[in-house]
């Protein structure tokens, strides 16, 4: 069974061990490829981490005027070939996940690769293998669906195009296809309801 | 893109065009051989084989170069770089930028400072010997002795200048090819030792990596042991023959191995003139942080369509919005999953676990 | 005199705090370690089991440890950047001593000579009790215990205790009180079983990170979580509910929602009548604390109150869980004993999936409160005041019941008495006070008007810039030993490197203090696993038992629950099975808790309740997270967290500056304006010392049983600098 990314940015706590443990793996010392946003820090404490998803075709090496991002045999999306990448930055134009980014002082893309230094010889990712909460999950289909209330999903959305993905976000039933609109205002939890009626 | 169909293969027009530049340039070449070397008087039969692979390497490496920016996203920054040489304004900045970051490859050292150096020993000794060994190749410039201690320098048929066999320039002269084997073997033996002490990591000895390093130690070795090897006759020519079997695969197969990124490399000066700082940039739309130049994002957008790629108004997201809009969305579908049913329901039902 | 020797600035210049941001060599030096070595965070109680590589004898790095049970590789961010304060240019490397223009370095035979000479002279002139050592729940099991034992013996004084005072006791207080043993009542296993999780004051998303899986997969099994809380955590915001509690009315809400309880006829009478004594008080007191009538006080909606009674009752398991949230307050043993008063009166203890825990905060803040370094206690949690305990602990030291001398002063009691001269010499390790204690001005002051002060670290920290003697100790990567983490298993601590230049292993430096102070023979100790060895024969038969437990065992199955009197015991890692409590009749005692509010409540002057605590990338007083650069990227600096409509009130923006002012003193920070607290209270993280301290601001108030401080509220007025 093909080993993946299972992504729960609800569960998520914002602590940034997935950025911490992604700065000391080797190869890009002491920066990290995945990122960690709040959605709106002044109305929630609600963070997402994302990580490349690995796209069956991937916008960003499409654009590549150097050829630089490769795609293996298993379908992870390689980080930019150093000698080719000439820091152009359309892939992170292209990427509809904001994954890439540009180092500006080294002219150079980089992109969360699934530690494919790690996987590759039996490892889980670092930000995988460290995360609290659970809220970035490494395995099979199978182990995630066995252990979570949560199903995955690798169809996405954006305007008219469909994107499937290698790795996936969990959602809270089985959902084929996830819209993402041009709507950055989250729902309110009901924790966020409850201390709005709270009594001063 | 060459399509194979029917049985045969049709070629698109990026193939043709650039098959028409690899041989009008090996055409070129071939002529500029007979002409340059007073119709092959001067050219050296012992040299045939290394002619050969010359003229091979052109034609690879030019339809490669021609076919690849030719590709329409690397035709965006190929035609900005033309466009900046022809402008008088822009061409300055271009040519410092080629010295800096082609010549000088400053843009390595800003990504770690020993690999800087080594890759410029390993370039510079790399294309010094090639510099200094085509026009003997080709015929064009040959030496005749002057007496016993002098030479004279013919290039083109044209006496071009003479200096003294023991001299300081003569020195040069005869060791250059030797002084710019030793940077090859510098640099290309930092490379293989640096891999070779992170050859835990996956990939990182394969040998599209470890192969082009190899065949540039072989070839300097192989040449360094030409001069080593004078006082015996058998040794020498197995050494010539070594090196020009080790020369031919390398000149042969430099447009597509590793070496290949030689070809990409210029490209880089166009991106800087896109991305110069004074650029109009497209402002996000969730944000409004700035996001792009104007010209980059209407690139990027045009090659996405011509791919078929529609991502609408989500392109105009610069990426942390980007990530937030996905968050958000998943965010929205599981609003209602934590929510109690109502008060007084019923306890949690059976684990998924307990039930298996 | 302990005023510092020179300006706090060339003091930082000097010994930091200086940022340390990459291993050796930096990143892209670092190749293939030479040897890896498992051990334990050295941060927070959850004492995950984590990786250490070594390259060249220095720690260079860290790997997930996926193979302990406990956290399984998960790890939050201090514990991946932890190896960068090994190889830290503020290391203190050499013994040093104050002169006028600072600290020079003096040979370590030297200094000891001093510290064994000043405390025999002060304690000549102002008697034994006059030195005092303040010591840290951050140490091994095996320093804690030698800290204990060298101040009741070596040194003599009846005052010794440990910064636990700041975060356990009220937890440990109650423990005792209820159940007659201070330990989590469940094993964290026990959460993923449940069917409720119901958490009171415990940020755990930034606080104890690692439980936050454990609360998840128990929802992922279909089981509810209730939080309570005054600030909307990450954890709270997926809650099913949310209960926005007003500082310090814990004990209000609780003794509302056990009302509404008896109400819905949630209550076990069967298990009240079995297994426990004195419930009828309780039921009296609830009696007026209806949900209605104490809405307003506690600041949330009687519905709300009812609908987590609800939840409760319909549970057929729960595990209550709470954190210094309810517990640093001037009724924090009230608040943690109206906790455990829901647990009983429903029955819901002692099952599988069904009990009860604190959430430790400190390193070692389970196993450093049981073995004698706490003013009342002597070791395997034995009463100091029990003349049978006394007994077995002096006959096991060599000594007469008389040698060992009474319960001492609390920690804050002593910084107090510091401040009255009463005490004039102190000997400190593993304690911050200076940032760590509320009402920080006093405790400079106290610190300024020390005859002698020797500290023994490894960083020069806020407090011991004050010392006239600085003894450069271990890290925690430098010696061997044990810990107890959050659930009361007892695992190991290894060593991966050895003290950098002189520095040297704490317990050696202690050893070698007794030796000068007369004591040499009852600390000939060669190593950590003789002071273990000594430390679990004495704990057979106390509360605390370790008498089965051995470091092969521990090594074997990673980490043993105490009670383990034997070594064919297999621990104990779920306690009150079969309802079975600590206390001689086995049964468990209820408490009536009548509310009372907090020290100092908010009036006109001050009318904002300020509430500290901590963030996820900085660990208590900040010695040295302060000092790790990656974790003070993630939040360089404390802000004032502050509810919109609050920040509308007062006309300030998010990042203006504000200044908070109570009736100790005034800081002034970045204001950090969210939606995710409540509107009449703000927050600032207390790891900062100096003009940016919490504790400047803080009360010095106590719980009147524990002596935890109320650095839960404190009264403070907010205004805009102009």
């Amino acid at each position: 069974m093909i080993q993946e990314l299972y992504i729960d940015p609800n569960r998520c706590i914002g602590c940034r061990a997935c950025e911490q443990a992604c700065s000391e793996c080797p190869g890009h010392g002491g920066i990290p490829m995945i990122h960690l946003d709040f959605l709106d820090r002044a109305e929630s404490v609600q963070t997402a981490p994302t990580v490349c998803m690995h796209c069956e075709d991937p916008a960003c090496a499409s654009v590549c005027p150097a050829d630089a991002i490769k795609v293996d045999a298993e379908g992870v999306v390689l980080s930019a070939m150093a000698e080719r990448c000439i820091g152009c930055g359309n892939c992170v134009l292209a990427c509809p996940f904001g994954v890439p980014k540009l180092d500006p002082h080294r002219d150079l893309m980089m992109k969360c690769d699934l530690c494919y230094d790690r996987t590759a010889v039996g490892l889980r990712p670092m930000c995988a293998t460290v995360c609290p909460s659970g809220a970035i999950f490494y395995g099979t289909r199978g182990e995630v669906e066995d252990i979570r209330r949560a199903q995955p999903l690798d169809r996405f959305a954006f305007g008219a195009q469909t994107v499937r993905t290698r790795n996936h976000l969990m959602v809270p039933s089985p959902t084929d296809l996830l819209e993402v609109t041009t709507t950055l205002v989250a729902p309110r939890s009901r924790a966020e309801q409850l201390l709005e009626e709270c009594l001063c | 893109m060459a399509v194979v169909r029917g049985g045969g293969i049709r070629l698109g027009l990026t193939e043709r065009l650039a098959l028409r530049d690899a041989a009008s340039v090996t055409a070129l070449l071939a002529v500029a051989v007979w002409a340059g070397s007073g119709r092959f008087a001067f050219f050296d039969p012992a040299l045939a084989g290394y002619l050969g692979a010359t003229l091979v390497a052109a034609f690879g490496t030019t339809y490669r170069l021609s076919a690849f920016w030719r590709r329409p996203a690397s035709a965006v920054y190929a035609r900005a770089l033309a466009h900046g040489l022809r402008a008088p304004r822009q061409a300055w900045t271009v040519v410092r930028a080629a010295g800096r970051d082609l010549a000088a490859q400053r843009f390595i050292a800003r990504r770690s400072r020993a690999r800087w150096a080594a890759h410029l020993l390993l370039s510079l000794g790399t294309m010094a010997s090639v510099a200094i060994t085509v026009p003997l190749v080709c015929g064009w410039m040959h030496f005749v002795a002057d007496g016993g201690a002098i030479y004279r320098v013919i290039v083109f048929g044209l006496p071009l200048g003479r200096f003294a066999i023991a001299g300081p320039l003569g020195w040069v002269v005869f060791h250059a090819l030797a002084l710019a084997a030793v940077a090859v073997v510098a640099g290309a033996g930092y490379f293989l030792a640096l891999r070779l002490r992170t050859r835990a990591l996956p990939g990182v000895t394969s040998s599209f990596h470890v192969g082009p390093l190899v065949l540039l130690l072989a070839v300097a070795l192989s040449g360094l042991a030409l001069p080593a090897t004078r006082g015996s006759a058998t040794l020498f020519l197995l050494a010539a023959r070594l090196h020009e079997a080790l020369v031919v695969v390398l000149l042969v197969g430099l447009p597509f191995s590793k070496l290949g990124h030689v070809l990409v490399r210029p490209l880089h000066l166009g991106a800087q003139l896109v991305r110069a700082p004074g650029a109009r940039r497209t402002t996000c739309a969730g944000c409004g942080a700035a996001l792009a130049p104007v010209a980059q994002q209407a690139a990027v957008e045009r090659l996405l369509a011509a791919r078929g790629f529609r991502f609408d108004d989500h392109q105009r997201h610069c990426p942390a919005c980007r990530r937030r809009l996905v968050a958000t969305a998943q965010s929205a579908l599981l609003g209602a999953h934590f929510q109690p049913r109502t008060a007084g329901a019923r306890p949690a039902s059976p684990s998924r676990d307990q039930a298996a | 005199m302990a005023t510092l020797p020179c300006s706090a600035e060339s003091l930082i210049e000097a010994y930091g705090p200086h940022l340390n941001h990459e291993p050796p060599g930096g990143f892209a030096a670092r190749t293939a370690p030479d040897r890896t070595v498992n051990t334990h965070c050295c941060f927070c109680g959850q004492q995950c089991g984590v990786t250490l590589a070594v390259k060249d004898e220095r720690v260079v790095g860290v790997e997930p440890w996926e193979e302990f049970p406990f956290n399984q590789g998960k790890l939050c961010p201090k514990g991946i950047k932890r190896y960068l304060q090994n190889n830290h240019p503020d290391r203190l490397t050499r013994p040093l001593v104050r002169t006028g223009r600072g600290f020079a370095p003096i040979p370590w035979d030297e200094a000891l000579d001093i510290v064994a000479e000043r405390i025999r002279r002060i304690q000549l002139h102002h008697g034994r009790d006059s030195v005092a050592v303040l010591s840290g729940a951050s140490l091994t099991n095996e320093k804690a215990y030698l800290m204990g034992k060298f101040a009741r013996l070596a040194v003599g004084t009846r005052h010794i205790d440990y910064n636990g005072r700041l975060c356990m006791v009220a937890a440990g207080a109650a423990n005792l009180k209820a159940f007659g043993i201070d330990r989590a009542a469940n094993p964290w296993a026990d959460i993923v079983a449940t069917d409720l999780v119901m958490v009171l004051g415990s940020n755990v998303s930034e606080c104890s990170p690692i439980t936050t899986d454990y609360i998840w997969r128990a929802r992922d099994r279909g089981a509810r979580l209730i939080v309570v809380d005054p600030r909307l955590t990450p954890i709270a915001r997926t809650a099913d509910l949310y209960l926005p509690v007003r500082p310090g009315r814990d004990a209000a809400l609780m003794n509302a929602i056990l009302h509404a309880v008896v109400r819905l006829g949630g209550v076990d009478e069967d298990f009240i009548a079995q297994h426990t004594t004195g419930f009828e008080a309780v039921r009296e007191a609830i009696a007026d604390c209806a949900p209605e009538a104490v809405e307003r006080l506690v600041g949330i909606p009687a519905a709300r109150i009812v609908e987590a009674a609800e939840l409760w009752v319909q549970a057929p398991r729960t595990m209550l869980l709470h954190a210094r949230g309810i517990e640093h307050h001037t009724h924090g043993v009230e608040n943690v004993l109206s906790c455990i008063n829901l647990v009983l009166a429903t029955g819901k203890i002692g099952k599988p999936g069904c009990g009860y825990a604190t959430i430790t905060g400190q390193g070692n803040g389970q196993g450093a409160r049981e073995h004698g370094q706490r003013c009342n206690q002597l070791p395997g949690g034995r009463d100091i005041e029990n003349p049978a305990h006394r007994a077995h602990v002096a006959a096991a030291w060599g000594v007469t019941e008389s040698d060992i001398p009474g319960k001492g002063a609390t920690a804050p009691e002593i910084v107090e008495m510091i401040h009255r001269r009463e005490v004039r010499g102190l000997l400190s390790i593993c304690f911050n006070p200076l940032v760590s204690l509320p009402d920080a001005r006093f405790t400079q002051e106290a610190l300024e008007r020390l005859d002698f002060f020797v500290a023994i670290d490894f960083f020069l920290s806020e407090t011991a810039r004050h010392a006239d003697l600085v003894l450069p100790g271990s890290l925690h990567e430098e010696d061997d030993g044990t810990v107890t983490s959050v659930e009361g298993r007892v695992i190991r601590i290894r060593k991966a490197v050895e003290p950098p230049g002189e520095a040297r292993r704490d317990w050696e430096i202690v050893c070698e203090l007794a030796r000068r102070l007369g004591q040499g023979e009852r600390f000939d100790f060669h190593a950590p696993a003789d002071i273990f060895d000594e430390l679990r024969r004495l704990s057979r038969g106390g509360v605390a038992d370790y008498g089965g437990i051995t470091y092969e065992r521990l090594d074997r199955d990673m980490g043993v629950f105490w009670p383990c009197p034997t070594e064919d015991h297999p621990g104990t890692p779920r306690l009150f099975e079969g309802g079975r409590f600590g206390h001689p009749d086995g049964r468990a005692r209820f408490h009536a808790i009548e509310y009372r509010p907090p020290a100092e409540d908010v009036d006109d002057e001050y009318p904002i309740i300020l509430t500290t605590g901590r963030v996820v990338s900085q660990f208590l007083s900040g010695t040295q997270t302060r000092r790790i650069g990656p974790l003070v990227a993630q939040q360089p600096e404390p802000k004032v967290e502050m509810h919109p409509r609050l920040a509308a009130r007062l006309g300030i923006a998010d990042g203006e500056r504000v200044r908070v002012v109570s009736r100790r003193g005034a800081i002034e920070l970045a204001a950090h304006v969210a939606a995710t607290i409540r509107p009449d209270t703000v927050f600032i993280p207390y790891h900062w010392p100096g003009a940016q301290s919490a504790n400047r601001l803080t009360i010095r108030a106590y719980d009147p049983i524990a002596k935890i401080p109320e650095f839960k509220v404190a009264a403070v007025r907010v205004e805009r600098v102009a």
